[in-house]
């Protein structure tokens, strides 16, 4: 691989890498991200490839196997470049009709491409398809042009610009001042303007500074992340570096969820790609700035994505948070200076370097500049991530986007932000989707899980369910916390099970007030969100379950789902409760 | 063949980091390597790392990844993340606990499965999903759920 | 800085903490979790404030005051958060009593049930009425309880020695994980799994035995509930009264607190301030007791008679004493113990001198010499030192002791500043407690470790660095004897240069050594080498011991003796000998009469015509300076076992049984008069000591001023043989097969 001893080495090499590309007609690009993966991409790329190598069509036909393109419910898939061709849930025998007729003739295969279905009109290309239609997708369009193993991809289509631009032509202070001007806030969740935390950083006494980038997305149902890192893990790396420019920072640490394998393997090859290249390393590309990288792979603690129990990861202790202040800028890893983002607020940086902070002030809304990827899942037509402006309405992504709820059914509400959010009930539709509509409504914006709830589920289990995921993952230092989700989640059980009273409910709601109020780290503090939400807006199915032994959404299996309906027998909840009552 | 498998522990361990900030990627190797962390290895690693026994006991048994009891043929975890919650994986695990006739984090009698469960893998959109010794499945139904121990145990008989 | 505490105004300055800054003005916020030695943890959420302007309560233990800051320790609100949070806590709490309506006429109508297996309430618990969670039941006012019960316990563990665990009662306040790890450095417990599954505990569920404990009792001490108890003190009814007393049973002089019933020690607890500080070993903590009424005890005094030791009175043993002593008037020998108090050893030294007029006085241990680090031919002393000023140091040169179990304080004090990133050179040929925190790993005993030690020297000088001295007297002729030996081989070059490194860049350094380093033929040659080189780098030269009072005896054997050093010379075959030291070794040769003081039947008592009963420490009164060089007063906390009499009233009863009765050792008055008249370095000590300042002896004129001459300079060092352990920094560097063989023989055992 080349070693970049010189800026200009990168542009000798992004054209080189350009004009070998010149003679392909038409690229078949197969998304396998892990989604598409489980649903058998591996097993058409393989069949793709045999056909290409049948007809002989290798020196006009490309195949490029890259990570996710977001519509993860039409896996396994892929696009035909440069057309745009779509075409999903696809089985190996589909691989003949889609060379020949597409990437050899540029004609669309009927049978293979979506259809409007109120319509029935065929709409082949991405722009056409309503998934795609209404997204800005700034960062995950890249993930349809890379191919994760190969560095060269990325500098094809422009990576690393970005990265001479600022060491070269810019000071330190000059990329935060960029970053300031763009308007970019933290995606982890509080959205915290990042230049402020990194001017924090930067001004901080203590030697050496570290930056960290906090990929242990714990959120169950969001997977926004580790589509980034699986499909384009050089964007991050390159943020990455800038922000270490910017700060000061020799070292970083990138700290991968360790259920994303796949992320972990990309990852890890990219760092060792660029350090190969000379872009991680001492002299990057010729400059005195000198850099490293080293990826550490979580081991299964929700807890970890709070930065002070993630820098306690990283120094190989239990992932147990401290209390704050010191914030991670004053006294972070090992005592030093430290700043932590997450994987799509890095992931920004170099997009606000090289196309200015101008154009990306110019997207979303006053206070919230940019795009955000929402993962879109739950009870809705199209799941997938979707990207789309910041201040766009919870009804453009689930109706125009995700197509709406399945099965004629009913919107009932929406969970954003993960465990630590809350529920917006179907009347919040219009609201805009930024930090501060999302707060005022009473959830988070988070790292933008967004899971869509028809009447179909129960509030009460819902929470019960959150409650039982945050028992199992409170790390257990700080005594309100450690106890309280734990009999919170009893209490929310024996609702579900029809055994609670009214004064259990009078319980739990003054349980979550002292467990939010109490507690050492967020994860304690927003604990009780999942119970304050649903309390707030459906507390008449809180009643239910306690005064009727009713379930409305017939989804408690203890209970009657209607009141002439007889209450099943216990299920698996009950047996659950059994166990833990003897043990 | 005991100390077969403690050299593969001193090759592994020399090739590893030694100090206590190493300490989950040599777990990490350990555990790949043995398909569980060996009791027994803990003194050693402990030494290795710098850190104490108990201290490296506790940074184990804190992190859900890391196990000190050798898994059975075939792992099955299945993904509790909201979005298969949602879809329905409550009822993919009761409907293995059934088969197998074990509660979740357990292993069957005969060796043959262990049953986990998993707070997300990252794969919402094509819920229920669950992996089976490695591999993600996507869209399961308690049907095929069943129908995939009963390919397991007939692959196993055949063998 | 100006802060607002309940309305009441605190200037200050530095960054206290809240719970600091309250508890100056007297406002009492309740913890359980904080311990003033540890590092804020801020995990049990029981001393939650209010803060102006911030959206959450924080907890005073872990909050830095601010400029300006207003806070509120005792709204309503925060009562009634802090209640919630406790009623939280002790749903995991067997609390049946707290909160019992009957609480107040409980004390008179319980009988006493306390010996059930696991407490389910106060009155069967081991800590009650010594228990926080009891008094911040109070302090918070809960009245009830308002969640089902969960009990985490998994039944009292009693497989160790000293210690019960019992997990059904411990709140996870962290108290001894922490204690374990920041003072103590052994790391034995640690917090086991997570959530409400989180346990303290030992790998895979181990004994402490199994797990590196050192048993000092730091956890014990920390706890604030009935989880860690002394067992033998588990179901013992609660003391009456502590005194306070030093310990005796090594050169730490820690200050222990002796607590009694009856009269009759219950524990022992090490007390706060120097040198100690709150902390003790295993010996201090839980063996003191044992010790003070062992059934080995003399009780009364001893006499032969056929041939047969037999009880008798003191006025009977003392004449038969005195009758055997007189014949051998100028032929008597006399040996001391470092062990015992200034007052003893100087009317011992009295006795001897100037009515037995004795052939010699000497220490018993044959260590006595060495503990000061100036063996034979050595003008070497080692100038006084603080544990503050060891644990300032950011090098640690630590030559074949495992501090923990010989020097526990200083032990404490080396790991408070390797926590804070000091490195450590490790030099020794056994395994010790410190060597999973060494940075460089020296295999070598005394007989090799010189090698090593002189190659050091010579790189230092050879670099020229020394600190800030110039060139002291010796330096030039030193750096020509080194330039005349083989040059190093370039792995060792390596290795010396990476510890230069260190040098360099962390100062103070800290020669730590014991007795065993400095004793044998190889003995003068190293004391000489580290003496130059803490010299040299401008670093503490630190002898451990296990003595007592090793410097006071010193200081008081060269006024005996004279001005001359004490040391273990033949005994030019003495006809009598007076045996008051321990000497296990002792072998009567030629000896007509010999009168033993001890205290415990052994070996060289029973070869004695005469057994005098003396008391032990804590029976007695006295000065002892400590290895730091720290004067100390000892005062009696509990009366002497049977008819034991203090070494000095001996001494004194003895000149009168000869006749010659010395009246400076009549009295206590008389005797301490006498003893700071005649040594002015105690004197001296003394002065300050009552001014309440620490004093330490100064020495007795034995310091070296520059180098001293390096005998047997002839050795090389082999880097292959000392340097086959791991290192973690340049691990790669070097083979390890070593390595692998080392961890195998750990493994075995």
């Amino acid at each position: 691989m080349n070693r970049l001893l010189h800026p200009g080495h990168l542009e000798d090499w992004r054209k080189r890498l350009m004009d070998e590309t010149v003679l392909i007609r038409r690229t078949i690009v197969v998304t396998a991200g892990t989604c598409g993966r489980a649903s058998g991409a591996l097993e058409i790329r393989d069949a793709l490839r045999a056909e290409i190598d049948r007809l002989g069509a290798g020196d006009r036909v490309g195949l490029l196997v890259t990570g996710c393109h977001g519509f993860c419910e039409m896996e396994p898939s892929v696009v035909v470049q440069p057309e745009g061709i779509f075409y999903g849930k696809l089985k190996p025998a589909d691989a003949a009709a889609i060379v020949k007729q597409t990437a050899l003739a540029g004609k669309v295969v009927e049978k293979l491409a979506c259809k409007i279905p109120t319509t029935g009109r065929v709409v082949a290309r991405l722009e056409q398809i309503p998934f795609f239609k209404k997204q800005m997708r700034v960062l995950l369009e890249n993930n349809l042009r890379v191919d994760p193993e190969k560095i060269e991809d990325y500098i094809r289509i422009g990576g690393y610009r970005a990265l001479t631009k600022g060491l070269f032509d810019m000071t330190s202070e000059g990329v935060i001042e960029e970053v300031r001007r763009a308007g970019l806030r933290g995606r982890g969740g509080a959205g915290f303007p990042t230049a402020v935390k990194w001017g924090l950083c930067r001004k901080a006494a203590g030697h050496p500074k570290y930056i960290i980038c906090n990929a242990d997305e714990g959120d169950p149902g969001a997977y926004m992340d580790r589509s980034l890192l699986e499909g384009n893990p050089h964007a991050v790396i390159e943020g990455m570096i800038l922000g270490a420019y910017a700060m000061g920072a020799n070292e970083g640490f990138i700290y991968v969820r360790g259920e994303y394998p796949l992320a972990v393997e990309n990852v890890g090859r990219a760092i060792e790609q660029a350090r190969s290249c000379g872009l991680l390393g001492p002299a990057i590309l010729g400059s005195e700035f000198h850099f490293d990288l080293q990826l550490i792979q979580g081991a299964g603690a929700f807890v970890s994505g709070e930065e002070t129990a993630l820098m306690a990861s990283i120094e190989g202790r239990k992932a147990f948070p401290r209390q704050r202040p010191p914030y991670p800028a004053e006294s972070g890893l090992w005592g030093k200076p430290t700043n932590i983002n997450n994987v799509e607020t890095w992931a920004n940086v170099p997009l606000i370097l090289d196309r200015g902070s101008a154009w990306y002030a110019s997207i979303g809304t006053e206070k919230s500049k940019g795009t955000k990827i929402f993962s879109l899942v739950g009870r809705v037509k199209n799941t997938g991530l979707v990207e789309v402006p910041m201040g766009v309405t919870l009804r453009e992504i689930i109706e125009d986007i995700g197509g709406g709820v399945p099965e004629g059914r009913t919107l009932k509400a929406v969970q954003t932000g993960g465990p630590s959010g809350g529920c917006l009930p179907a009347a919040s539709v219009d609201l805009a989707l930024d930090y501060e509509t999302l707060a005022k409504a009473g959830s988070i914006m988070g790292s933008g899980g967004m899971i869509v709830l028809d009447d179909r589920t129960c509030m009460v289990d819902l929470a019960r369910y959150y409650l039982h995921f945050l028992e199992e993952e409170s790390c257990g230092k700080c005594a309100p916390c450690r106890v309280g989700t734990r009999l919170m989640s009893e209490l929310l059980g024996r609702m579900t099970a029809g055994t609670a009273d009214e004064a259990d409910l009078a319980r739990l709601e003054s349980l979550a007030q002292t467990v939010k109020t109490a507690s050492l780290c967020g994860l304690g503090q927003t604990a009780a969100n999942p119970i304050l939400s649903t309390l707030t807006h459906f507390r008449s199915e809180y009643e239910a379950h306690i005064r009727e032994k009713r379930c409305p959404a017939g989804v408690c299996r203890e209970l009657a789902s209607s009141p002439d309906q007889p209450a099943r027998p216990i299920g698996r909840k009950a047996l659950k409760n059994k166990e833990r009552g003897r043990s | 063949m005991e100390q077969d498998w403690k050299d593969e522990l001193d090759d592994l361990l020399k090739e590893s980091g030694s100090r206590s900030r190493d300490t989950i990627p040599v777990l990490h190797k350990v555990q790949e390597r043995f398909g569980h962390v060996p009791p027994e290895a803990l003194p050693t690693i402990a030494r290795r790392l710098h850190v104490s026994e108990s201290e490296l006991y506790g940074v184990l048994s804190f992190y859900k990844a890391f196990s000190l009891r050798p898994k059975d043929a075939h792992t099955i975890s299945v993904c509790l993340g909201t979005a298969c919650h949602v879809r329905g994986g409550e009822q993919i695990i009761q409907e293995l606990e059934n088969a197998l006739g074990i509660s979740a984090g357990k292993s069957t009698a005969d060796g043959l499965f262990t049953l986990e469960t998993v707070n997300c893998l990252g794969c919402c959109a094509i819920g229920p999903v669950m992996v089976v010794d490695g591999v993600t499945q996507a869209r399961i139904t308690p049907q095929a759920a069943r129908e995939l121990l009963a390919r397991i145990r007939a692959g196993e008989k055949k063998s | 800085m100006r802060i607002t505490i309940d309305g009441r105004v605190l200037e200050t300055s530095g960054a206290p903490t809240i719970l600091d800054a309250a508890r100056r003005l007297g406002i009492s916020i309740p913890t359980l979790c904080e311990h003033r030695r540890l590092v804020p943890y801020a995990a049990c959420r029981i001393c939650l404030v209010e803060i102006a302007g911030r959206k959450l309560p924080a907890p005073a233990c872990a909050t830095p005051v601010e400029e300006g800051m207003e806070v509120i320790t005792n709204s309503p609100k925060i009562q009634a958060l802090r209640r919630e949070v406790l009623d939280l806590i002790l749903s995991e709490h067997p609390s049946a009593c707290l909160i019992c309506l009957e609480k107040e006429n409980c004390e008179e109508a319980k009988s006493m049930i306390r010996k059930t297996g696991e407490p389910t309430g106060c009155i069967l618990c081991p800590a009650d009425g010594r228990c926080d969670l009891q008094k911040v039941v109070t302090e918070v006012g809960l009245k009830g309880l308002s969640h089902p019960m969960t009990y985490r316990g998994s039944g009292v563990r009693r497989d160790d020695p000293f210690i019960d665990r019992d997990d059904g009662l411990c709140i996870l306040c962290g108290r001894c994980v922490r204690v374990c790890h920041e003072i103590r450095g052994a790391d034995a417990i640690a917090f086991v799994a997570r959530g409400s599954r989180v346990t303290v505990g030992t790998s895979m569920g181990k004994r402490l035995l199994d797990v590196g404990c050192l048993f000092c009792g730091a956890c014990v001490d920390v706890c604030p509930t009935g989880a860690l108890t002394e067992r033998a003190v588990r179901y013992a009814s609660k003391f009456e009264e502590q005194r306070s007393f030093i310990c005796g049973l090594c050169g730490q002089g820690c200050r222990l607190g002796l607590r009694l019933r009856g009269g009759r020690p219950v524990d022992v607890r090490p007390e706060d301030g120097s040198p100690n500080d709150g902390q003790a070993c295993v010996k201090g903590r839980f063996v003191i007791g044992d010790l003070l009424g062992h059934p080995k005890r003399f009780v009364r005094p001893m006499v032969r008679r056929a041939g047969v030791l037999v009880e008798t009175s003191w006025e009977d043993a003392l004449a038969a004493a005195g009758r055997g002593l007189a014949e051998h008037k100028g032929k008597t020998a006399v040996v001391c113990s470092a062990r015992d108090s200034c007052e003893d050893l100087w009317a011992l030294g009295r006795l001897s001198r100037d009515v037995l007029h004795a052939s010699s006085v000497r220490l018993a241990e044959d260590s006595a010499a060495y503990l000061l680090g100036c063996p034979d031919g050595a003008e070497i002393y080692a100038p006084p030192m603080t544990v503050d000023e060891l644990s300032q140091a950011r090098i640690f040169f630590i030559f074949e002791e495992s501090l923990h179990l010989t020097a526990p304080i200083f032990g404490v004090a080396v790991n408070q500043a390797l926590l804070k990133g000091a490195k450590l050179v490790l030099v020794g040929d056994g395994e010790y407690c410190l060597d999973r925190y060494a940075a460089v790993r020296v295999k070598a005993g005394p007989a090799e470790a010189g090698g090593f030690l002189t190659s050091l020297l010579r790189v230092l000088i050879n670099k020229n660095n020394s600190h800030d001295r110039g060139r002291p007297a010796g330096f030039e002729s030193l750096r020509q004897v080194l330039r005349t030996l083989p040059p190093d081989s370039p792995t060792a070059s390596v290795k010396l240069d990476r510890i230069v490194g260190f040098l360099e860049k962390r100062r103070p350094a800290a020669f730590i050594f014991g007795p065993r380093f400095v004793a044998g033929p190889w003995g003068h040659r190293n004391a000489a080498l580290l003496w130059n080189l803490a010299g040299h780098t401008g670093g503490l030269y630190v002898p451990v011991g296990w003595e007592a009072n090793a410097r006071g005896a010193v200081e008081i054997m060269a006024e005996i003796n004279r001005g001359a050093f004490p040391r273990s010379a033949e005994l030019n075959k003495p006809r009598a000998l007076i045996l008051a030291g321990p000497d296990a070794a002792f072998k009567r040769a030629g000896e007509e009469f010999v009168v033993a003081l001890d205290a415990f039947h052994g070996d060289a008592a029973a070869q004695a015509d005469v057994v005098l009963p003396r008391t032990v420490f804590a029976e007695q009164e006295g000065m002892f300076v400590n290895a730091e060089g720290r004067l100390q007063f000892s005062s009696a906390a509990v009366t002497p076992a049977g008819e034991a009499r203090l070494i000095r009233s001996i001494a004194a009863d003895l000149a009168r049984a000869l006749g010659a009765g010395v009246p400076a050792l009549e009295t206590r008055d008389a005797a301490f008069k006498d003893l700071i008249g005649a040594v002015p370095s105690l004197a001296e000590a003394i002065r300050i000591v009552r001014g309440n300042r620490p004093a330490l002896i100064a020495g007795k004129g034995f310091a070296a001023k520059g180098f001293v001459d390096i005998p047997d300079l002839d050795m090389t060092f082999d880097p292959a043989a000392a340097f086959p352990l791991r290192d973690p920094d340049d691990y790669l560097n070097f083979p390890t097969a070593l390595e692998i063989k080392s961890l195998r023989t750990a493994r075995r055992r």
